[in-house]
């Protein structure tokens, strides 16, 4: 309470009439509200397998690894990390299908986490921050030299989705 | 020491004003709370005001009594929430509206202020609006405060 309202319900008591008789009541008005959860995720660039070997496997580490693909999720509460449409098979020339294993990532400022397959993979990440959180998320994978043998050359591609949710 | 300071002046003024041969001949006033200011859900920066005419989202208090007594709101400053974040409030000088019956007068919730209820006026609505400042990064979750709200009768 201002002081300015201090001194003014003082005065108030005190220019109470004599004869009269002052009586205080209180109540409380409760104020609410919900911060909506808050989460983006941004950030360029593909996963880069280059010109890939038929004699050793072909690998990316999601973990910032060279030619992985990174991303930065933002939030402000608690998520899971999940990625779908995850392609088995990178789509080549005339239909060709390159057998693929996409594998993801994070890094919450603590280092980066085990690898794991992205089709599976579920990273709950919790924001201990009064503020936004980020972490980054690394997207790699392997091609056998096994699969390379059995296609035609060309170029090769697949998507996948990375999506973000609020717990 | 201000909060013990009205303690005290509000302890020894009610000990000694609220003798019950002291009462006799008056309704006393009672405050009761109809309805929380509710800023529903905040967009983390974008902020949200609650007008005072809002009927829906408004902070709502009933004033019921007779005779003339001062009004004074103690107003927090920011909303609660997880972890100890916290979403500043403001109140504007025109975020207070009283009614009595068809009557309406905006106030200043920030200042002290006097309503005469008549003995056929049935009671006072006190209504309060304001406004939250989420900021950019504001975690998510639910946010509270409590506004106080105390009267003291001056006359009859």
């Amino acid at each position: 309470m201002s002081r300015k309202a201090l001194f003014a319900v003082a005065a108030a008591v005190l220019l109470v009439p004599a004869g009269a008789s002052a009586q205080l009541a209180t109540g409380q008005v409760n104020v609410t509200a919900t911060v909506d959860a808050y989460a983006s995720i941004t950030g360029t660039g593909d996963v880069e397998f280059g010109s890939l070997s038929r004699v050793a496997d072909n690998v990316v580490d999601p973990a910032g690894g060279a030619g992985a693909a990174l991303r930065t999720a933002t939030f402000n509460g608690d998520v899971d990390i999940t990625f779908s449409s995850v392609p088995a098979t990178l789509s080549g020339p005339n239909g060709a299908a390159l057998a693929v294993t996409l594998n993801c990532a994070y890094d919450d400022g603590t280092g980066w986490s085990a690898a794991s397959e992205c089709s599976t993979a579920t990273f709950a990440l919790d924001n201990t921050l009064a503020g936004l959180a980020t972490a980054t998320v690394g997207v790699g994978g392997e091609i056998t030299a096994a699969a390379v043998q059995s296609v035609a050359a060309g170029s090769y591609s697949g998507s996948l989705t990375i999506v973000i949710t609020a717990r | 020491m201000r909060g013990w300071l009205l303690a005290t002046l509000l302890g020894a003024f009610g000990a000694a004003l609220l003798e019950p041969g002291d009462v006799a001949g008056q309704t006393p006033f009672l405050l009761v709370p109809t309805q929380p200011l509710d800023f529903g859900r905040l967009a983390p920066g974008v902020p949200a005001r609650v007008a005072s005419t809002d009927v829906v989202r408004r902070g709502e208090v009933r004033l019921q009594g007779e005779g003339t007594t001062s009004v004074v709101f103690t107003l927090p400053d920011h909303l609660a929430g997880p972890g100890g974040a916290r979403v500043p409030l403001v109140f504007a000088a025109d975020d207070g509206l009283w009614q009595i019956r068809n009557r309406q007068v905006r106030f200043d919730p920030a200042q002290p202020f006097t309503i005469r209820l008549n003995p056929n006026a049935d009671e006072a609505r006190i209504f309060l609006g304001g406004t939250a400042l989420p900021a950019p990064g504001q975690p998510a979750g639910r946010y509270t405060a409590t506004v106080t709200v105390m009267t003291v009768q001056t006359g009859t």
